[in-house]
């Protein structure tokens, strides 16, 4: 749907951490693998309104030296999740990057932390931003707590596109963004949006 | 322990008191076996101060000497860190006059309540050596530092924690002192566009103790970045920080508590020290 109030062109999509490894993994795998579907739809929604898609992932050093220090642990004998190269790095099945979008790979929770996310986005004119991904409490909330403090004008986390351990976890995060601000439709609502 | 640095105490007189690295050109010691000329304490079995040590003073004993620390007052002996005191900081987040007072239309309602656990870790933080970082916002009175969500708020010259407002003072029963860092920074997290983490890691600082308000954003935001950033232990004190609700209190503590951040009582992060 679109019509002259649209800002398709100054807004991006970052689909956060939709990898084997982590949608996959014993922790998140009930709830995560149930929104594939609902990521590939809004990513294909997201592309037919001309906004740039963004897949923003981890690609960790096999020794575990970009990690964080309470993770590392688990990257010795090459063992540990999303590891460069590896099987579990890639995005797990239903996603595709297409030539037009934008690889961004990132260490931290945050796809703003030490990474150059915001350059490219204002070099693109990006001043709107629509998350969806893993894992809410984590990887989506400091991503979208980033975006609030580096001015983003409009930001929108779609409710049934992320994902948490539980409902409760995703439920209380939600709630959280909402009260600095954040936008959360399902993916229903935005597909009727304009914003 | 305190018998044999009684008796080297008697033995100590003959030697001078020496000023040594520390910042504090007052601050003199004399060590049994004296000083090296690179002013390295390590090796030193005990030692003696002409003055009493203040809290910055303490933290760079603690730093230098290789015996366990006491709290030292004008000659008394001085043993060191197997604590890790030297490489702790408190960050005590936005304790301030209009995020905290009930009058305040901006306060957050859980705040007053902990006013007197704060009071107390501070205190406590002091006692042993802890780095103490007042974190505040003193906002542009147009609001042109304060996030966009926000702006709003800050219309005709009013609006919350302005520069050089009273609602902007840390509230009372909070006194920055002498040897304390104010770090002042405009959006959630402590870290965010701040100097923060140069300021901690040239102290020597690798872990972490949080209190203050409010949980689900500015805590947790600077606890979040602080272990991005690799910090080795944070710490968040859970009666001593606050949000709009215990709901979303409690919500915010178990996610931090989920990427490996300890989340301890006032009174259990007390006992620490009596180990």
């Amino acid at each position: 749907m679109a019509n002259g109030t649209c800002k398709w062109n100054e807004t991006a999509l970052l689909v956060i951490d939709m990898q084997n490894d982590f949608v996959g993994s014993p922790m998140l795998a009930a709830s995560a693998k149930v929104i594939v579907p609902t990521v590939a739809e809004t990513v294909s929604l997201a592309r037919e309104r001309g906004i740039f898609v963004i897949w923003v992932v981890r690609e960790i050093d096999p020794l575990g030296r970009d990690v964080e220090l309470f993770r590392k642990h688990h990257y010795s004998n090459g063992q540990g999740l999303a590891i460069k190269g590896s099987k579990g790095a890639e995005l797990v099945e239903g996603l595709k990057i297409e030539e037009k979008d934008y690889k961004l790979v990132k260490t931290r929770f945050s796809a703003f932390f030490n990474t150059h996310l915001d350059a490219v986005l204002r070099g693109s004119g990006i001043n709107r931003l629509v998350v969806v991904g893993v894992q809410t409490p984590n990887c989506i909330r400091q991503t979208v707590f980033d975006a609030v403090s580096l001015d983003y004008e409009h930001i929108t986390v779609i409710v049934d596109a992320t994902a948490a351990a539980t409902p409760e976890i995703h439920s209380a995060n939600i709630r959280d963004m909402e009260n600095v601000g954040v936008a959360t439709p399902t993916l229903q609502e935005w597909t009727c949006s304009v914003a | 322990m305190a018998v044999m640095l009684s008796a080297l105490w008697h033995s100590l007189p003959s030697k001078p008191f020496v000023s040594f690295g520390s910042a504090n050109p007052n601050l003199k010691v004399r060590c049994t076996v004296g000083i090296r000329s690179n002013n390295d304490l390590s090796h030193c079995s005990a030692i003696h101060l002409q003055s009493k040590p203040s809290a910055c003073d303490r933290r760079f004993l603690r730093n230098n000497c290789s015996i366990k620390t006491t709290n030292a007052s004008k000659g008394d002996d001085v043993s060191t860190a197997s604590t890790k005191c030297g490489e702790t900081a408190m960050l005590v987040i936005d304790m301030q006059n209009d995020y905290v007072l009930s009058e305040s239309p901006t306060r957050i309602v859980g705040a007053n309540a902990i006013v007197p656990s704060v009071i107390e870790a501070v205190s406590v933080a002091r006692e042993h050596g802890i780095l103490v970082i007042w974190v505040v916002r003193e906002h542009d009175k147009q609001g042109r530092d304060v996030e966009l969500f926000r702006r709003h708020l800050y219309t005709d010259g009013v609006g919350p924690a302005l520069q050089r407002s009273k609602g902007a003072e840390l509230v009372e029963g909070l006194v920055i002192q002498d040897g304390d860092y104010k770090l002042v920074k405009t959006r959630f997290s402590a870290f965010f566009a701040t100097n923060l983490d140069l300021v901690l890691k040239s102290c020597g600082i690798n872990n972490l103790v949080v209190v203050g308000i409010q949980t689900p954003n500015c805590i947790r935001q600077t606890v979040f970045d602080a272990v991005s950033l690799d910090y080795k232990h944070v710490t968040v004190i859970t009666d001593a920080t606050a949000a709009a609700t215990p709901e979303i209190h409690l919500a915010n503590i178990e996610d931090m508590k989920n990427i490996g951040v300890s989340t301890r009582t006032l009174h259990d992060w007390c006992t620490t020290f009596k180990l």
